[in-house]
């Protein structure tokens, strides 16, 4: 459904993307892992339209995302990490956007921002940094776009919020909607996201579902270190451990350790994972 | 199939859009202006009498002000990188977006200030002539119509302010509005230029100029002048929409 090939995209000098494919399918939660600066945020702009690649192919269900047209950006919408809504009530804003989206279900926002907490009849600026994410998610979730593109959703976020954040995508995709959610903050996606893509300055490390990844490494606590593990990371339990699963047996997928893993590891993970 | 160039209902909805919550951030701007004709005219009245050319010329002032300005503050947006994010992204087309922007800019908000403008002196003066003050603002007995005002001078001048404004709006990121006062001064320098050379090549030699027939030269000037002005404006409406059309977000 999302389909990359070969592309290339940089500011000015900079270049952020060279040479990067990647190909995404419909019906599943992406988790977009990376360091800061690899280009989360620009791969999410060149993918909503924003961004022109400089050169190389970027389709989504078979549209040129930089050609905006209308039939394009009413199945797709993009929650910025630094979302501030202009002076308008929540609800009045919500109505009037909606009426461009063909899905869009007013009972699904009231539901969304009552489950929140979100008071509709309250203008963005009114609200604080973390109430207008919920009033945003809770737009894009009811708008029931065919792409969702969410960079950062859990920033700003209180504790129990995160968790009603993960219920409530869970909840509300729909069987067909590809989401991509961008994080640093892997453990309030945890059990949302899959399949895991790892992005690198020098493309995509990773894109494997969560069962591939387990299928083919482990994850587990040892008392010593292991220096023929992949990655060892010491905490108070001992050497947190990554290793090549051998034995066949499945262990939970821990994704900060896999992430630091994989950033130790690039050229074994492009390998592993047959991701050249 | 859809059509992702035009469609009427589209446009409706991206008009009634922009009007619900771009036009808002103009309306103070708006009725400052609006209010500032009646304050400039109870001023000046006290002053000495105006005429009704004189009176003519002040609601033109502002209403080509108020053309003018309309465009930076009711789309604002695109100066900041969050606010072009959320234009683009509205699901409608390129050229439906502008032709809002374009309905809004051109004839709306031209059309409701001079409506609101002529109804607010009526007011006024209905008021005040009753408490005896008959010759307060414009005198109720000389109430100017529509028909008072010039359009043959006034739809030339919007059409060209209002193509200079959404263009400026469109490039510069600060200080858009003093950024494209000063291109107009520099624009209406170099056309009155060109103007005068064309002229001058025209009539060179040519024996009106000898006799004296002066309304020959001034009639092609204002002829002359009033065509570039119109294909200047032409090319910068044409270069906002590609500029949007085009438009990225770093």
């Amino acid at each position: 459904m999302i389909s990359i090939r070969n592309a290339q995209f940089s500011y000015g000098k900079h270049k952020v993307f060279d040479n990067v494919s990647l190909r995404l399918e419909q019906g599943k939660i992406y988790g977009l892992l990376g360091e800061n600066g690899v280009g989360k945020s620009t791969l999410f702009k060149i993918l909503s339209g924003l961004l022109k690649l400089k050169s190389g192919e970027c389709t989504l269900f078979g549209e040129v995302p930089y050609n905006r047209t209308p039939s394009f950006l009413r199945e797709i919408y993009y929650i910025p990490e630094d979302f501030a809504g202009e002076n308008i009530e929540v609800g009045r804003y919500a109505m009037q956007i909606g009426k461009f989206y063909p899905n869009f279900s007013p009972d699904r926002l009231q539901h969304i921002l009552a489950e929140f907490g979100v008071d509709p009849n309250a203008k963005f600026p009114k609200l604080s940094h973390g109430q207008q994410k919920k009033a945003i998610i809770a737009l894009a979730l009811s708008l029931r776009t065919k792409v969702l593109l969410m960079d950062e959703p859990s920033n700003g976020l209180d504790i129990p919020s995160k968790a009603l954040l993960r219920r409530l995508i869970a909840e509300n995709a729909s069987d067909d909607q590809l989401i991509i959610i961008s994080t640093h903050q892997v453990k309030d996606l945890e059990n949302l996201i899959d399949p895991i893509i790892i992005l690198d300055r020098e493309g995509v490390l990773l894109n494997a579902s969560i069962g591939e990844i387990a299928e083919k490494l482990s994850f587990s606590v040892e008392p010593k270190y292991n220096d023929r593990a992949l990655y060892c990371q010491q905490d108070l339990r001992g050497y947190l451990t990554v290793k090549h699963n051998i034995d066949g047996d499945e262990t939970p997928v821990d994704l900060e350790l896999l992430f630091n893993c994989a950033l130790q590891n690039k050229a074994l993970f492009k390998d592993i994972f047959n991701n050249k | 199939m859809d059509n992702n160039i035009f469609s009427f209902d589209r446009f409706i909805k991206v008009l009634k859009y922009d009007l619900r919550f771009r036009v808002m951030g103009f309306a103070l701007l708006f009725i400052v202006l609006l209010v500032s004709v009646h304050l400039f005219y109870f001023l000046i009245y006290n002053v000495g009498e105006l005429r009704i050319v004189e009176r003519v010329q002040i609601i033109q002032l502002f209403l080509f002000s108020c053309s003018f300005m309309a465009p930076f503050k009711i789309y604002r947006e695109f100066r900041s990188s969050r606010g072009k994010a959320s234009f683009i992204m509205l699901p409608a087309s390129a050229f439906e977006k502008f032709a809002s922007m374009f309905v809004i800019s051109l004839i709306l908000v031209p059309v409701s200030f001079l409506l609101l403008s002529l109804a607010l002196d009526y007011f006024a003066v209905l008021l005040f002539s009753n408490m005896g003050h008959d010759r307060f603002f414009l005198r109720y007995e000389e109430f100017i119509s529509l028909a008072d005002i010039d359009f043959s001078l006034c739809c030339p001048v919007i059409f060209t302010l209002v193509s200079t404004a959404i263009f400026g709006n469109v490039i510069f990121k600060k200080r858009a509005l003093a950024k494209t006062m000063l291109c107009v001064i520099a624009m209406a320098y170099i056309l009155s230029e060109a103007v005068t050379l064309i002229t001058n090549f025209i009539f060179w030699n040519d024996e009106r100029v000898y006799a004296g027939t002066w309304s020959v030269i001034h009639e092609y000037v204002q002829d002359i002048s009033e065509k570039v002005c119109l294909a200047f404006s032409v090319l910068l409406y044409a270069f906002a929409y590609w500029r949007i059309k085009k438009m990225q977000i770093s």
